[in-house]
């Protein structure tokens, strides 16, 4: 039986790490039911997805909405024309008061004694 | 060996994978200490070899799937603290020792008592001793337990666990030799002598 | 249907929507932003007017938030733009929790140093055959 050599004085007293994996092998080999069947359904969803290599996306062109979209030019005219109100409007004001704010914390997240992946998921 | 050059196909990936589920399986447990999180850990390492590394020769796949493996259960690991700490914060509890949690390593031993096939020598005094063999395990720190159960369980060299670790060989030595201590000295304490 | 979204488009884009090109920051925002000196010109225009809104900031800043800064920069500016969002978020809702209970917090999250990541994650370094498992 090997034992571990790069251990100082006791090396009697030291289990064999050899020894200590077979034992670890034998608590593997006793899983439960249910616990191997998940690793094979893991397994297998993962073998499903060897081949593909890069997602595919799938742009949609905007042709499914079109029940959605004005139908006559009258419509067309007055839904550009309260786009073009609201936005005009509001955008300028609030977008500029809301960069100010996200500036303040986009330096304090950068900066906190706490590290990033505290606030990323 | 070679036969290097010949990438794994799906047989290949398949065998590969079934050998390795359920040491996968028990590294994470002894990480988190969850049976769901470390299946999803398991699940989320196999996927990503086979989806980032399944072209790969099927030499080239073991110590591929051991360091994704590793750094999955870190991460989940990591997200899991955090989590925690969120959940304290909304809390009304302050957190101290108020955790009650399942600790699936501590009730092992009723487990293995129970469900443990009747093999010829398969005592009651080895159930209980992987038992405490594991709860030791679960309470090294977290390179040290890596360290030793690549190197003595997956069977990767020196190198090979520095290249899955993501550490130096000098490291990987420290540790095992650490965590090799440590565990003797754990299960000396609970009064195990192994032959 | 199309002069419809191209209208919008026009409404929605502020007047300076061209890139922020990296020779053209001042010496101060380079120095703040340097991390990303690589991948700058590359990066959404909206992107770059709100890092140069920080970069404002930070030459009031210690030099161990500097440090900080200039650390998560990279990591911060490959976020998807859901993810900043989200961060902003909770770190709203972080500040708004009594402060002893925050440094609790801190606490829990502090514990256990070892199990950082290891430096360089990049790349799969090749492997040596291996054993046969038992």
């Amino acid at each position: 039986m090997n034992m571990n050599t790069n251990l100082p004085n006791n090396n009697s007293r030291n289990i064999a790490p050899e020894r200590i994996a077979q034992l670890l092998t034998r608590a593997a080999q006793q899983l439960d039911d249910n616990t191997v069947a998940a690793l094979r359904q893991a397994r297998n969803v993962a073998l499903e997805r060897q081949l593909v290599s890069k997602p595919v996306f799938i742009l949609s062109t905007g042709h499914d909405m079109r029940w959605l979209m004005p139908h006559s030019t009258h419509q067309w005219v007055a839904t550009i024309i309260l786009f073009a109100a609201i936005l005009f409007g509001g955008v300028n004001y609030w977008q500029h008061s809301q960069e100010n704010e996200l500036a303040h914390l986009d330096v304090a997240i950068l900066t906190d004694d706490l590290p990033l992946e505290v606030f990323v998921d | 060996m070679q036969g290097a050059t010949k990438l794994a196909n799906r047989t290949e990936l398949s065998q590969f994978l079934s050998t390795v589920e359920r040491r996968a399986y028990k590294q994470a447990l002894y990480a988190v200490r969850n049976e769901h999180t470390a299946l999803d850990i398991v699940q989320d390492a196999m996927m990503k070899l086979a989806e980032k590394y399944g072209d790969k020769p099927a030499a080239e796949l073991p110590l591929l799937f051991q360091r994704i493996l590793q750094n999955t259960i870190r991460d989940y690991y990591r997200r899991q603290k955090v989590k925690n700490a969120w959940t304290t914060l909304f809390s009304s509890f302050s957190p101290k020792n108020e955790e009650i949690e399942y600790d699936p390593l501590d009730s092992l031993q009723d487990e293995e008592n129970q469900s443990a096939p009747a093999a010829p020598d398969d005592s009651l005094q080895q159930s209980q001793v992987i038992a405490l063999i594991e709860q030791a395990l679960g309470k090294l720190p977290a390179r040290q337990r890596e360290a030793f159960l690549l190197r003595y369980w997956e069977g990767l060299d020196t190198a090979e666990t520095a290249a899955a670790m993501g550490c130096t060989e000098g490291s990987v030595k420290t540790h095992c030799s650490r965590a090799t201590h440590a565990l003797a000295v754990s299960l000396k304490e609970k009064g195990v002598q192994l032959p | 249907m199309v002069i419809v979204f191209l209208l919008l488009g026009l409404i929605g884009t502020p007047a300076d929507a061209a890139t922020i090109f990296w020779h053209s920051l001042t010496p101060a925002q380079q120095e703040a932003l340097a991390p990303l000196s690589q991948q700058w010109d590359n990066l959404p225009e909206l992107q770059q007017r709100r890092l140069l809104k920080t970069a404002k900031r930070y030459p009031n800043l210690t030099p161990e938030q500097k440090q900080r800064y200039r650390d998560r920069l990279e990591a911060w500016s490959k976020l998807t733009p859901e993810q900043r969002k989200a961060a902003r978020e909770k770190y709203r809702a972080f500040s708004k929790v009594p402060a002893e209970k925050r440094e609790q917090v801190k606490q829990m999250i502090r514990q256990d140093q070892d199990v950082k990541a290891p430096q360089s994650a990049s790349g799969i370094p090749a492997a040596a055959p291996l054993p046969i498992q038992p």
